[in-house]
């Protein structure tokens, strides 16, 4: 190991915050290097659903719940009453409530479950495709999951006894949790977990010349460690720098190699150097690869946003795997306008243009719905994985800011905590050693029981009975533990990963807490936080 | 520079007191005490480090007095006129060193243009020769009088109101009256005539030009424009059958560029984006334009930087594609850019435009029997973003910007989840203004015709949704604002007024504003000392310099006395601050590519003295109304990895640099100098059209370009404020004596070759 990396470890083992416990992993790291699963290929997709996704509009109780009264009926009440129509598509004169009509959840309505309150589940009417995948075994939810420090009751949270993580239900603090999984700390310093990933993860990659994280969507702290920083790139491939040629790049090299009197000068001068050089680098892979088919337009004219960023994955995976001689690679995807103040069931469903006798125009259904884009750019990567048979290699996950208010505020929700995201990678079979490593098909964490009808409205679980904000079941941690683990992450390096996980579960004893990418077919998959 | 080492061991020290740093051990407390020194070239640093490898700052000393610094702000005590620090001897053993360092002073030229960088939205040859004070010998001595004259000059000059340009240019009739007032607010209401006692027109934005339209037009074909010139209107039908009225005399020149066919060559010059089918571009168009042409930089400055705190992004806000209800938001911040804090907040929580974005346009108190189910309640959006972004933060400060900490060493929240629940009830019975009535004038006579909604005027009030419970405060009180009587319209006021009044004389809100306006102008890490004098100043309403008075004394939010506090701190004007490498800042890109189109003397053609570039934010990650999210562009706690976050400290303007923006800019510049305001057919350029819209005039610099040191000598004052270091000097200069100088067209080469390498070096791309 180089004495810079020994340097970097010795001050950032204490800047994450870590007590001693954590400084003798720290040594131990410096002195052996991480072990590390960095065999075949790997990539992990993060799609990030900025501004906090309405999630309990996107994973819906169906039927009957245990001990109680009908799930859907539940739901229904907690959102405030039905607002859509038979289609799922919002009807003003129904009032305030957010609920989809049930009838409209019928053709979406997933396999049948088990473990938790409702035995069945359905997905918002506009993400067919994401039934579609569950019910081949493809895809899993993980139910009320949240940025937690430590597990964390609602008699803790009242008495005031649980180390709460830090800003709660403020947007830049929960998406900085998401980022850091270190939410007891304020703002970036702990660096992202995608970082923290890329900076023990010497050994993999190791004959890349672009690093383990790219980002389709900017510069972000989750791909941020202490040692390594993302790959920037746009979807459609890194822009060359005009002019870069003869005698004019000699004078720009010595430029940007030389050394500054000021840290800013400093800093621009080493991020631009890189820049220049990965553009061409990476820009020249980038181009070998191809894709099956073009990203989708939404509409005719109206590019999908979400899906050409997938398209850039793909090519960059390709590019990754076939060119740039990776075998791990962590990519980030944002879609942003989620937070649904203002607007919910028009904002993630969209409005019936088609069905409109009086519509002349070019827009489907719900076209214009974010869930409507996501669906679309879901199946749209999926078949670029399946046509180059990546499938198995590729795990695609969500994380969102939190989970909304059940309740309503007129027409939208209010910024709450725990929340439910889903993972789509190729599905297990039965047989471990055959199929992808997803045991699909399921719903995993624990989904609240929603029945205010009753008073019964899960209250160990609502820390704000009125307004319906839900505290997390699942920690953040424990989700992406799992996908770590998959990934390659050594069990004995995921508290440096996750610096809180050891209080959700031990590591050394199951680096799997939830049981979705063990390898075990028939292991647990039910946890609680 | 000198460096003194001192070592500190802890409890059993074993004390060095060599190398100039006197100490003492004194009540279980290490003591050092820091030497005086004398002059303004003269920097002095205490450092300390747990490994002798890492060096972080405890103190320093630019010219008269030692002060502590970010991020570990230790105190400094100054005992008989000598500043000490002390260590208590049972915490962590450091080392200690001090280093002094003296810098050449900046030359006046250079530290003019250092200055107006700062200020401006770049310097030129002519606001750097035209600076008073350009041969004062104490020009960078304090009190900074020339500076500090020409702040006053530039707060005295007009407004450039960015809704009158619109108004001015969409309108043929314009008439310019500052003084109109709606609801006792100054609101531009430039397109009264006040001859015709009616307005003249309103505006649709509907299709491809910006068109004045109705009645108006037909009842003065002949009018006296603000000019006092006398013009006739004429119609023109564009190419696609849009008609648009054209302004005679402002235009004779478009008129005549005509084809064979009679038809204009060019679009419309009333059309802001100069032909564009892109409306949404126009309300940017004004921007570029007036933030590299208008004499009121200073003032155009500071609203840019109000306008990243009281962000609208665009993602979210209502009809991106309008014009006039955005500059109208703007220009809260054009006009309250030297007046007070106070009323911004009230204009912007008024705004309907901020009643859409932060989704409190009829926003509904829970459980009104007849329209709110009881398990609907008054959404949050606002009274959240209110206290976090546009007054307190999330953590309580001291008066120096440092965090307050209770008794176990934890940071103080400002509020609860409690407090934003319980200010979300107030935040409703707001809604936005009625949509405009042709013939009802006199009410509501600003408004941009847009799917039938005013997004212009003062919210109005909607008594039924409004919430008159009594309320608890951010200190558990109860709200003492009693209406009594005078109307719901009042009673609501008082509600929102009694949470604006609590935030702002808030103590967190003069050290957070401060702050944040510190960062956009002179340095990212402004120190305890420089916060906390900024801080005093909005406290205090008054700032004085020398025989210069800005602001007014118990005027508390005044930004008038902020912005020169700012400004003409030694902070911000200490020549030997720049030994100091966490000094300064990286620039906004926005403002380094305006710079070099003002530095070069960009010509508007074919656009009628406007600057239609289009599409910068995909370039540059910077385009003014572009703000991706209500939390600007940047966090004021970004930090980039390498040196920044070595020293634990903030660089915002880095947050958006990416390997794709990062060579952006430079590309987005290589398309100015060597093309203009243009599209090509290899790239997408910087403009819209593909003829050219504007272009550098680079005379200045082609009459001076057979000699490479000449040329150099000005372009290192004009783009680098003399930062340049001898090696890129060296750099430049052999790859310009390496092109031939024979005529203008390789003189402009020269030229062109010279600043594009320049807009790559971090000494352009950076200030301190």
């Amino acid at each position: 190991m180089n004495s810079n990396r020994r340097s970097f470890l010795q001050k950032n083992c204490s800047a994450i915050g870590m007590a001693s416990l954590y400084s003798t992993l720290c040594t131990m790291r410096m002195t052996a290097g991480a072990a590390m699963n960095t065999d075949g290929y790997k990539a992990m997709v993060c799609l990030f659903l900025n501004g906090g996704n309405d999630s309990f509009n996107m994973l819906i109780p169906y039927s009957q719940q245990n001990g109680g009264i009908d799930g859907y009926d539940g739901y229904a009440a907690a959102r405030g009453g039905v607002g859509t129509d038979a289609n799922g598509f919002k009807d003003s004169s129904l009032g305030t409530g957010l609920a989809i009509d049930r009838n409209a959840l019928l053709a979406t309505r997933l396999k049948a479950v088990q473990g938790q309150p409702a035995n069945r589940y359905s997905v918002h009417p506009r993400l067919p495709f994401l039934k579609t995948r569950f019910d081949a075994g493809d895809l899993a939810f993980v139910a009320n999951v949240g940025s937690l420090i430590e597990p964390t009751t609602i008699t803790s949270y009242q008495q005031g006894s649980a180390n709460l993580p830090l800003g709660l239900f403020s947007h830049p603090d929960h998406q900085m949790h998401w980022q850091t999984l270190r939410p007891q700390t304020r703002g970036a310093t702990p660096k992202g977990w995608g970082g923290r990933i890329a900076d023990i993860f010497t050994q993999a990659n190791i004959n890349g010349k672009v690093g383990m994280n790219i980002s389709m969507a900017g510069n972000n702290t989750f791909q941020t460690g202490f040692y390594t920083e993302p790959y920037v790139t746009s979807p459609g491939g890194p822009s060359l720098l005009r002019n870069y040629d003869g005698i004019l790049s000699n004078a720009v090299n010595s430029i940007m190699t030389d050394v500054y009197p000021n840290m800013f000068e400093n800093t621009y001068a080493q991020k631009q150097k890189n820049a220049i050089r990965l553009a061409e680098e990476f820009g020249e892979a980038f181009d070998l690869a191809s894709l099956n088919a073009t990203a989708p337009n939404t509409t005719s004219s109206s590019k999908n946003k979400t899906a050409e960023q997938f398209a850039g994955v793909i090519k960059s995976i390709k590019a990754g795997k076939n060119h740039l001689g990776m075998n791990r690679q962590l990519f980030f995807v944002e879609r942003g306008g989620w937070d649904h103040h203002n607007e919910l069931l028009n904002a993630q469903g969209g409005i019936a243009y088609a069905s409109n006798p009086n519509y002349n125009g070019n827009l489907e259904d719900g076209a214009d719905g974010l869930f409507y884009e996501i669906n679309e750019a879901i199946e749209y990567f999926w078949n670029e994985l399946t046509a180059a048979n990546l499938q198995d290699e590729v795990i695609l996950f969500t994380i969102s800011d939190f989970g909304r208010t059940l309740t309503s505020n007129g027409q939208g929700s209010d910024h709450a905590w725990g929340g439910n995201a889903f993972v789509m990678g190729g599905g297990r079979n039965t047989d471990v050693t055959l199929g992808g490593p997803l045991k699909g098909g399921k719903i995993y964490g624990s989904y609240p029981v929603l029945d205010p009808i009753n008073n019964g409205l899960d209250l160990d679980k609502h820390l704000d009975k009125a307004r319906g904000r839900v505290l997390p079941t699942t920690s953040a941690d424990a989700y992406l533990s799992e996908l770590s683990s998959w990934f390659g992450v050594d069990s004995a390096d995921l508290p440096f990963i996750f610096p809180n996980c050891e209080k959700f579960f031990t590591p050394a004893e199951n680096a799997y807490p939830l049981g979705m990418l063990d390898g075990n077919p028939s292991g647990s998959y039910y946890i609680s936080a | 520079m000198k460096t003194h080492l001192l070592m500190i061991f802890g409890l059993f020290a074993l004390v060095c007191t060599t190398y100039g740093l006197q100490t003492s051990i004194q009540n279980d407390k290490f003591q050092v005490f820091l030497p005086t020194s004398s002059s303004s070239n003269t920097y002095q640093i205490v450092e300390w480090s747990t490994n002798l490898t890492d060096w972080q700052s405890v103190a320093r000393n630019f010219g008269t007095t030692w002060q502590n610094t970010f991020p570990h702000t230790e105190t400094i005590t100054n005992v008989n006129g000598t500043a000490m620090h002390e260590r208590n001897l049972n915490h962590p053993q450091v080392y200690y060193r001090l280093s002094t360092n003296s810098v050449q002073s900046l030359n006046n030229t250079n530290s003019i243009s250092r200055f107006l960088q700062q200020t401006t939205f770049g310097p030129t040859l002519d606001t750097i020769t035209n600076f008073l004070g350009i041969n004062n010998s104490n020009l960078n001595d304090s009190p900074y009088t020339d500076y500090a004259n020409w702040i006053q000059t530039q707060i005295d000059l007009p407004i450039t109101s960015h809704r009158a340009y619109f108004r001015e240019r969409s309108n043929p009739a314009f008439i310019a009256n500052p003084a109109a007032t709606n609801n006792g607010t100054s609101l531009y209401q430039v397109a009264y005539n006040d001859d015709l006692d009616q307005p003249a027109f309103n505006y649709w934005t509907g299709g491809n030009n910006q068109q004045p339209n109705g009645s108006g037009v037909n009842a003065i074909p002949n009018y006296q424009n603000n000019l006092g010139e006398i013009s006739t209107i004429v119609t023109w039908t564009s190419p696609w059958g849009n008609t648009s009225y054209v302004e005679e005399n402002r235009y004779n020149d478009w008129l005549a560029n005509t084809d064979s066919t009679g038809a204009q060559k060019t679009s419309n010059p009333n059309d802001a984006n100069a032909g564009g089918s892109n409306i949404e571009n126009q309300k940017k168009v004004i921007w570029y334009t007036i933030a590299i042409d208008a004499e009121d930089q200073l003032r155009q400055r500071m609203a840019w930087a109000l306008s990243q705190i009281f962000v609208i992004g665009r993602e979210g806000s209502q009809h991106p594609q309008a014009t006039e209800r955005f500059v109208t938001y703007y220009d809260i911040f054009v006009r309250n850019a030297f007046g007070n804090y106070r009323d911004i907040l009230d204009e912007v929580t008024y705004h309907p435009q901020m009643g859409y974005y932060l989704t409190y346009e009829l926003n509904t108190k829970s459980g009104d029997q007849l329209n709110t189910p009881d398990d609907s309640f008054p959404d949050e959006n606002y009274a959240r973003e209110v206290m976090q972004l546009f007054t307190i933060g999330l953590w309580q400060l001291n008066e120096d910007g440092t965090l307050k900490r209770n008794g176990d060493g934890e940071e103080i929240p400002t509020y609860d989840n409690e407090d934003v629940s319980e200010f979300a009830k107030v935040f409703t019975g707001l809604d936005k203004p009625s949509k405009f009535v042709y013939v009802n004038t006199s009410a509501y006579p600003n408004y941009e015709e847009y799917q039938n909604q005013n997004y212009i005027d003062e919210m109005r009030f909607i008594s039924w949704r409004h919430d008159y419970n009594p309320k608890i405060d951010l200190y558990d009180q109860p709200f003492t604002n009693q209406w009594g009587g005078a109307g719901y319209e009042d009673a609501i006021r008082k509600d929102i007024g009694y949470v604006l009044d609590q935030l702002f004389n808030h103590t967190n809100t003069p050290p957070f504003v401060a702050h944040q306006l510190i960062q956009r102008f002179t340095v990212s890490n402004p120190s305890p000392t420089y916060i906390s004098d900024v801080a005093q100043a909005f406290k205090t309403g008054v700032f004085t310099s020398g025989s210069n008075t800005f602001g007014q004394s118990g005027d508390r939010g005044n930004l008038e006395a902020v912005i020169a506090a700012i400004l003409l701190h030694p902070e911000a004007r200490t020549p030997s601050l720049q030994a100091d490498q966490t000094f300064g800042k990286f620039r906004e890109p926005l403002i380094k590519f305006m710079s070099y189109a003002r530095a070069f003397k960009i010509e508007s053609l074919q656009t009628y003295g406007l600057y239609p570039f289009s599409n910068l934010y995909l370039k540059i990650a910077q385009e003014p109304y572009e703000y991706p999210n209500v939390f600007n562009f940047y966090r004021p706690d970004f930090q980039p990895n390498g040196p920044v976050q070595d020293e634990n400290l903030n660089a915002p303007e880095f947050q958006p640099i990416t390997d794709v923006t990062s060579i952006g800019l430079p590309n987005a510049l290589h398309w100015l100098i060597y093309t203009g305001i243009e599209r090509d057919d290899d790239d997408f350029g910087i403009g819209s059209k593909w003829y050219p819209q504007g272009r550098l005039d680079l005379t200045d610099q082609i009459n001076i370009a057979a000699d490479s040191e000449d040329l150099i000598d000005q372009l290192n004052t004009l783009v680098t404020a003399g930062r340049l270091t001898q090696a890129n000097r060296t750099t430049i200069k052999n790859h310009i004596d390496s092109l031939p100088a024979g005529n203008a067209t390789q003189r402009k080469t020269r030229v062109e070759n010279a600043i594009w390498l320049l807009c790559l070096t971090p000494e352009f791309n950076s200030l301190y």
